[in-house]
């Protein structure tokens, strides 16, 4: 089988690097990413209980049971019993590339979800992949066994862009079949009404889940570098229109920034964690920025 | 109106479209750019385009008419505004030239008219222009028109047959100007100067303040070096022995004496005579013939003057009254009364067998025969019928001589009433000399005008003495302002008027008739040679004139006919003589009736010349100084309404323009 191409070794010796450092003050991303909301056999000692019914009888503390002639039970933290979903969006919006030497952001989005795929199964923390666009293209659910990343590596290899954007739709689809609580990864472009996603965003954390944001973009949508008259397409409408960049510098940094904006602040209104990605910025540099980020914010 | 001074320049023009050329092949192309959204572009782009697209339709629309500009420039227009009227109903311009060209008889001579034109031509400027051509006459043939008009005009002009008369050129000239409201007002004058152009009323003639005059004069190639410029010649006269002066003056132009000059008189086609002289240098010889005519009717024929470089015709027809026909009116009573007016004039006038009256006494108040008559006298006729009178004043308008002689028995009223509208004056009362002089003092004639026509054979010494008459009493005479008085008497009232001025024959009026009772008048010497050179003078003025100008209209009567020199016959009312030579009128038989002797102005073979400065001395007014300056013209015209100068400003205006509206549109 070949080595997929979204597995950089430098890329992820980086990330581990700054993994370690994050342990040691919080319980981090990737490792202890999130406190476990489930308790479970495990190796950290957590409490004892009396004993009950149905209780296996091999978790019964017999030392304790010499010393107070009552049954108990120990029980454990639980550290890898995290489920993590990864949303890719998969939308034609996707698939601009301003740069032809470069990525396209559904190419970026993929070397994302891969990292954090890895990695995720990597700190035995069950790991789904889902694609989407206008509808949901597929679905991997969270598991946790080597031959479960190889499937998601494969998915995401075989990613092509889609039809229109309809993240907020989409969203709110999956999250009607995300019963377990866990970690909900978004990785997309957002081109969508905010509200909508802020609404889908604001289910997720309903149902108990953390969400984190990649917002990804194409480094000319987000500094917009045009210099001569062009008749702009819409990939996912064909829609054209004539624009003078020059003149519409001003008015389209000024929109992009609007949308931004109401995209972070909507992240902040349901305490999702949001992160801007530019394809431009080498994938290890913008995810060990956000996890020295996060980590500072403990 | 816009002329231009370059119009081929005009066809750069065409490169206005080079701007449009360079827009279409540099013209940005729109590459379709695929990016993710659309989102961020909406409302203002549209708007950005379109006004960028506006933006550039105005510029490239700047640049092209930037171009077109340039080449206008280049084509040098100007502007000629038409003549507009102005509230006070006068036209208004910026410059006014009035362009007098003379087109007379001397201008033919070679090498003048295509001068005169040329100078006409590049006077034309401009401005805006009337152009009056004129010879003895101004004629008005464009009035403020544009330099296209005025110079298709010139191209049909011609010189003329006619004389010269510069002042009356000037006077419209003038009058034309005067009607208008300019900033600049200019005669052009292209002339060859003539002096004899110059009448002697001209000093009194001066341009309005603010008329400047510009003079161009044009000289001959080949000047005239003799000429005959003067001729006094008889046209109707009364048969008569005594041979008649012919006079001629020749003029050489020529520092160099001429000799071998011949002059040949020729009448009713057969030589008279014929003189050689030689003529001294730059001055001016009288020559004279002598012609008996003895012949009633038509003495056509032709002066000649031979020089060694050409010849000269005038052309002259004395026409012979062979008998005078003189019909004397008086009341019956007075007939045969000796002492009475009928009775001296019937013995002073009677025929004999070298008189040139046939008389006839008639009394009465009835209508009379008139035929053959050509002076009527009225000897204090009283009783006049209605019919009678008709028939004196028919007799008058078809240019009978009327010699009237009130007397005793004539009252003003019914004078008044019966002769009033053809007699030089009103009677008023009669005078006796007795009540306004001292004792027995007589009145006498003291004031002789002797350059009348009737008394200029008086003018040699002891040819007759006008104080010898002594009057007893005159009528005192009113209304007499228009009417000459060729002879007065001591207390300066008239005794011979002459009313003149009016259609119709001659009229004389003694106011004291060849009365013994009034004056001794008929016994003195001076009676007969007064009255017969009266009678003759009325006889004659009676007749058509037989000696014209070039110019002049020459009456047809009804049903009769004309040939011209070169044979054409006209029929009509009148003609006007266009060429020297001989008109001849036809009766129903085509038989000559009488022949007209029709001359070029003689003045125009005297090729002396005014000089400018004195031209424009006698004429521009001293307020106008600085107008008169020549060949400014043209140069102040087209610098007043040269257009380029502000087509240019407006360019450079465009120009920043532009660059203020390129600097304006989004490039991208």
């Amino acid at each position: 089988m070949a080595q997929p191409t979204y597995l950089n070794l430098a890329t992820l010796a980086r990330i581990r690097n700054l993994q370690l450092l994050a342990k040691t003050v919080v319980e981090g991303f990737i490792l202890g990413l999130h406190k476990s909301p489930f308790h479970g056999s495990s190796v950290e000692f957590s409490e004892h209980r009396p004993y009950a019914a149905g209780d296996e009888i091999k978790r019964i503390d017999w030392k304790l049971f010499a010393k107070v002639d009552r049954y108990y039970v120990k029980q454990y933290e639980a550290e890898t019993n995290l489920v993590c979903n990864i949303l890719l969006d998969a939308s034609a919006s996707m698939a601009y590339q301003s740069d032809p030497k470069g990525l396209s952001k559904l190419q970026y989005g993929c070397y994302l979800a891969a990292c954090l795929a890895h990695f995720m199964i990597g700190q035995r923390d069950a790991t789904g992949l889902t694609i989407f666009d206008a509808e949901v293209r597929s679905v991997i659910p969270p598991k946790l066994s080597p031959t479960h990343l190889r499937r998601v590596l494969s998915e995401l290899e075989n990613a092509k862009p889609g039809s229109q954007t309809q993240v907020a739709g989409a969203m709110h689809r999956l999250a009607d079949t995300m019963k377990r609580k866990g970690l909900v990864v978004l990785i997309s472009d957002l081109l969508d009404d905010v509200e909508a996603i802020k609404s889908a965003l604001r289910r997720f954390r309903f149902q108990g889940h953390d969400v984190i944001i990649f917002h990804v973009m194409d480094n000319a949508e987000l500094t917009f570098p045009f210099d001569r008259m062009m008749q702009v397409q819409d990939l996912e409408s064909g829609q054209q229109t004539l624009v003078a960049p020059q003149s519409m510098r001003d008015t389209y940094m000024k929109q992009l920034g609007d949308f931004l904006h109401g995209v972070e602040k909507a992240a902040g209104d349901v305490k999702a964690d949001y992160k801007l990605f530019d394809t431009n910025t080498p994938l290890e540099i913008a995810l060990s920025e956000y996890l020295y980020k996060r980590s500072q914010l403990g | 109106m816009i002329s231009f001074h370059h119009p081929l320049l005009l066809v750069g023009a065409v490169a206005a479209v080079l701007p449009l050329l360079i827009y279409f092949f540099t013209r940005d192309r729109v590459a379709i750019v695929p990016f993710s959204t659309l989102r961020f572009f909406a409302g203002n782009s549209a708007k950005l385009v379109r006004r960028k697209r506006w933006l550039e339709t105005l510029l490239l629309a700047m640049r092209m008419l930037l171009v077109a500009l340039i080449a206008f420039a280049f084509a040098r227009p100007f502007f000629q505004k038409k003549a507009a009227a102005g509230a006070d109903g006068k036209t208004r311009l910026d410059d006014a030239v009035v362009l007098l060209i003379d087109v007379s008889q001397s201008m033919s001579r070679p090498g003048v008219w295509k001068q005169a034109l040329d100078k006409a031509d590049a006077a034309v400027g401009s401005a805006a222009v009337s152009v009056v051509a004129f010879d003895q006459a101004p004629q008005v043939l464009t009035t403020w028109a544009d330099a296209g008009a005025t110079r298709d005009k010139l191209r049909l002009l011609e010189p003329q047959a006619a004389g010269t008369d510069l002042v009356a050129a000037l006077r419209k000239a003038n009058e034309l100007l005067v009607d208008v409201a300019a900033e600049n007002k200019r005669v052009v004058l292209v002339s060859d100067l003539q002096r004899a152009g110059l009448p002697p009323t001209a000093a009194s003639f001066k341009l309005s303040p603010g008329v400047g005059l510009q003079v161009e004069a044009v000289t001959s190639e080949s000047p005239q070096k003799v000429a005959i410029v003067e001729a006094n010649l008889p046209q109707s006269l009364v048969a008569d022995n005594n041979p008649q002066p012919i006079t001629l003056r020749l003029a050489n132009f020529t520092a160099e004496p001429i000799s071998n000059v011949t002059i040949d008189l020729a009448l009713a086609n057969q030589p008279v005579q014929t003189q050689t002289l030689t003529l001294p240098p730059n001055q001016r010889l009288t020559a004279s013939f002598r012609a008996t005519l003895r012949d009633g009717g038509d003495h056509a024929g032709t002066i000649t003057l031979k020089t060694p470089d050409g010849q000269g015709i005038v052309y002259l027809n004395p026409f012979v009254l062979p008998r005078i026909g003189v019909t004397i009116l008086t009341n019956p009573e007075d007939v045969a009364r000796p002492g009475s007016s009928a009775f001296f004039l019937s013995k002073a006038i009677s025929p004999g067998d070298g008189s040139p009256f046939e008389v006839k006494v008639q009394s009465g108040a009835s209508p009379v025969d008139l035929k053959d008559t050509s002076v009527l006298i009225l000897a204090d006729l009283t009783e006049v019928s209605p019919a009678l009178k008709q028939q004196i004043a028919d007799f008058h308008k078809d240019g009978g001589g009327v010699l009237l002689l009130p007397g005793s028995k004539t009252e003003p009223a019914k004078f008044a009433a019966d002769f009033g509208s053809i007699a030089p004056a009103q009677l008023r009362r009669i005078i006796k000399a007795s009540d306004t002089r001292k004792g027995d003092a007589k009145a006498l004639i003291t004031r002789v005008e002797l350059d009348h026509a009737i008394l200029n054979v008086f003018q040699r010494p002891h040819s007759g003495n006008f104080s010898a008459v002594a009057f007893n009493q005159y009528w005192e005479v009113t209304d007499s302002q228009l009417s000459r008085v060729p002879l007065r008497l001591d207390d300066g009232r008239p005794f011979m008027l002459e009313r003149g001025g009016q259609a119709g024959g001659a009229v004389v009026m003694l106011v004291s008739p060849p009365d013994m009772a009034w004056n001794n008048l008929p016994q003195r010497a001076i009676y007969l040679p007064l009255l017969h050179q009266t009678l003759r003078y009325l006889a004659i003025r009676a007749e058509t004139p037989t000696t014209y100008q070039v110019g002049d209209v020459l009456q047809i009567p009804p049903g009769l006919k004309v040939r011209d020199p070169s044979g054409q016959t006209h029929a009509g009312s009148s003609i006007i003589a266009s060429a020297p030579g001989h008109y001849v009128l036809l009766d129903q038989a085509d038989k000559p009736a009488i022949t007209y002797a029709v001359n070029t102005p003689l003045a125009e073979g005297d090729a002396t010349t005014i000089p400018v400065e004195e031209l424009k001395a006698a004429f521009a007014n001293a307020d106008t100084a600085g107008a008169s300056e020549g060949g400014s013209l043209v140069a102040a015209g087209s610098r007043g309404r040269e257009l380029w100068s502000i087509i240019i400003a407006f360019a450079l205006v465009l120009v920043v323009t532009e660059l203020f509206v390129s600097n304006r549109v989004p490039r991208h």
